[in-house]
Formats: C-alpha cells, sequence, structure tokens
C-alpha cells in the first residue's frame, strides 16, 4: 500500500489582471521509493513542503509527468537522483529513454493513458489504506480559482477545459478515472471523494 | 553583439532497447542576457559545458524550450533565476506568472520564429550575429547518430511523433532554410545554408 501528500495544491488565478499558475504536487510512498507527481512551476512552495517532509531533492527516486506543459514539469530538473516516467517511458539525467511497463519500478502505481487535455497525457492509480484507490489524475480535471468544483458525476464530465486538444478523448479519459477512483487529485485544485 | 555557442551537440542514438538522446544545447549573449537554449537531459554534460563558459545556472537569464520533448526540457528547472520561454500555447513563464511574449521578447536580435510539424507547437529562433543569420532549429531538422547530414526538406522525421504534420514541417523547414545563413538542428552539427 502507499501513502501519499499533496505537497502543493496546483492553483490557477488571476490577481490584479497577471494570471499565477502552478500544477498540484503530490508525494507518494510505496516500498521505500519517494514518488513525486508533477513538480509544477513554484519552486520556493515544492522545496519547502519537501522541507517539511524532511526529504531533500536528492531523495527523490521518481517523478512523474503527467504530461509536459510547462506548468507542470518545468522542475524537474532539480531532483538529480530521479528517473522521470510520462505516459510511455522512462527517461534518466544521462539521456537515456526506455519504454516501461505501465507501473512506477518496485511498486503497484499503475500508469494509465488519459489523454485529451493534451496529445500526451497519463494519471496515476494510486492504492492507499486510508483513501482506497487514488487517482492523481493531471490535467484531466482541474479548475480556476475562481470555478466552483462541482464533482458529481455529471459536472465532472462535462466540466470545461479551455485548452483541451481532443474533446471527446477527455471525456473517455474522465469516465474512466471517475469509475476507478474512490479520491480524485486534480491538476489544479482541491482533492475530492467521488460520489458512487 | 550577439553571440551564440553550441554548448552541447544534440546527438540520439538506438540502442537494442529504448535510446540514448538528448538535443543540442546553446548559449546565446546579448544585451547583457543569457539564454540557454533546450537544455536537454544530461545533467553531467551540462553542468560541465556551463562551468567551462565560468557560468553557473544562477546565471542565466531566460531558458528557451523549442518544443515539449522530454529530451530537449528536462533539465530546465535547474536554471533558478531563468524566466520560461516555451511551446505551450505560446506563454512565457516568470516563476507561476504566466505572460504573453512578443517575437522580439529576447532582444532585437533574436526573433522567436513558430516552426510547427515536427510537433504542433514548435518554436525557433533566428540570431543574428556578426557571422550571419543563425537559425536555433529544434527539431525541425535532426538526424540520428552516424546519418549522413543531407539537408533535404521532405526527409522523413525520425520520430514520427505524435503530433507530427509531414506538411507543416517542409513548411517549416523552407522557412528556416530561406531566412538562415546557418542552422543548428536539434541533434547533430550546425551547417551553412547551401545557396540554391
Amino acid at each position: 500500500m502507499a501513502e501519499f501528500k499533496v505537497l502543493v495544491e496546483g492553483y490557477a488565478r488571476k490577481e490584479d489582471g497577471c494570471s499565477y499558475v502552478s500544477s498540484t504536487t503530490t508525494l507518494i510512498k510505496e516500498n521505500g521509493l519517494n514518488i513525486i507527481v508533477d513538480p509544477g512551476m513554484n519552486r520556493e512552495l515544492l522545496l519547502e513542503s519537501l522541507q517539511k517532509e524532511g526529504l531533500s531533492t536528492k531523495d527523490i527516486n521518481y517523478v512523474i509527468l503527467t504530461h509536459y506543459h510547462i506548468d507542470h514539469s518545468a522542475l524537474v530538473g532539480i531532483f538529480e537522483n530521479a528517473e522521470i516516467l510520462d505516459d510511455g517511458e522512462i527517461y534518466s539525467f544521462k539521456s537515456t529513454i526506455k519504454n516501461h511497463d505501465g507501473k512506477i519500478p518496485g511498486t503497484d502505481i499503475e500508469i494509465i493513458g488519459s489523454l485529451g487535455h493534451a496529445m500526451f497525457h497519463c494519471s496515476l492509480i494510486v492504492k492507499t489504506e486510508d483513501y482506497g484507490t487514488v487517482v492523481i489524475a493531471g490535467d484531466v480535471l482541474w479548475w480556476r480559482e475562481t470555478e466552483e468544483q462541482k464533482t458529481d458525476k455529471k459536472s465532472l464530465i462535462e466540466h470545461k477545459d479551455p485548452f483541451v486538444k481532443n474533446e471527446e478523448q477527455l471525456i473517455e479519459s474522465r469516465k474512466k478515472i471517475i469509475d476507478l477512483a474512490d479520491y480524485i487529485i486534480p491538476g489544479h485544485g482541491k482533492m475530492f471523494k467521488v460520489e458512487k | 553583439m550577439t553571440e551564440i555557442k553550441v554548448l552541447i551537440e544534440g546527438y540520439a542514438k538506438e540502442l537494442k532497447k529504448g535510446w540514448v538522446a538528448s538535443s543540442t544545447t546553446c548559449l546565446i549573449t546579448t544585451e547583457n542576457k543569457k539564454i540557454i537554449t533546450d537544455p536537454g537531459c544530461n545533467r553531467e554534460k551540462l553542468l560541465k559545458a556551463l562551468a567551462k563558459e565560468g557560468l553557473s545556472t544562477n546565471d542565466i537569464n531566460y531558458v528557451f524550450l523549442s518544443h515539449c520533448h522530454p529530451d530537449h526540457i528536462l533539465l530546465a528547472g535547474i536554471f533558478e533565476k531563468a524566466k520560461f520561454i516555451t511551446f505551450d500555447t505560446n506563454l512565457m513563464y516568470d516563476k507561476d506568472l504566466m505572460l504573453e511574449f512578443d517575437k522580439h521578447v529576447l532582444g532585437k536580435d533574436i526573433e522567436i520564429i513558430e516552426t510547427p510539424g515536427h510537433v504542433l507547437e514548435h518554436l525557433s529562433l533566428l540570431v543574428n550575429t556578426p557571422k550571419g543569420k543563425i537559425a536555433v532549429a529544434g527539431d525541425v531538422l535532426w538526424w540520428v547518430d552516424g546519418e549522413d547530414q543531407v539537408v533535404d526538406i521532405n526527409q522523413k522525421d525520425h520520430s514520427q511523433a505524435k503530433g507530427m504534420d509531414m506538411d507543416k514541417l517542409i513548411e517549416s523547414r523552407k522557412k528556416l532554410l530561406k531566412m538562415a545563413d546557418y542552422i543548428i538542428p536539434g541533434h547533430g552539427k550546425m551547417f551553412k545554408v547551401k545557396e540554391c
């Protein structure tokens, strides 16, 4: 079983006409491995929250990028000992690229394709003791700070994504993760319980 | 005066399982700004190359990312003070602040140009130097290791990534070949454009 913690709650907000954005960053621990999902753009918040967990950037074994939009991926380079996984491949900072087999190595955490928001996109299925199945969704679901987070099934499926690349795929991805999850961690916004 | 230097010549070599690949990384110096293009994914090489220039990661003002492929962008986050210029719906980021950019945001000698094809969202730079106009092409043009570097606008794109569009790629290649005296490819050696 995995343990997890949302280190940075992702946001997309406007202040005085300026837009500020960074993704949700989640820490997962399983079998002695430290895993970061979507390091985001906010260096200060990320480093502070790692420190609170008693971790340094060197302690992270894997970084998962749900997709390559820079508000999710910019800081991946600071984890000097990590390998990086996306929807299909595993990369090292020695410039090697290989396929992965759908799981984070050494764990039971599944990486599933969840296209629609971007050309490449994946989400994670994490089995936990306290929260059951947690899906770390990336931008399959995300909200602006001014939007109400309606989490009934219909609202989730119909929620508007202004940056959608493929609407049909996005809806399929949403249905898939809603079926799988007890809790969902969105790319920007608060973790929520899925109504069954 | 604006200068451009290839810090790392990009490479791409297919192995029995997977690849070893990292992008060409350049350092551009202009109007008291220092710009890194496509930092790639080979940490040791990048840090060595910076040290050789007498630079630390703190000295870089901008990181330009031609497109969203991991072999070009994974190390972007090591530049603590840099603003990021990206493919990502053509936005610039200063930490978590999202800004629109103008094609001359990097200086009067540097033009940011859209060059879609290898992927939908792809940017290149045209840099006006005493040596002539030099294009930082990203993967508009690139070669695998050992391949003859023949410039053929119809050449197949080795990666066939999602979002590849051959017609647009050919247009982008034509555009760069017309505008530039020299071209720095995403993987491979800088070359002089022949008059045709």
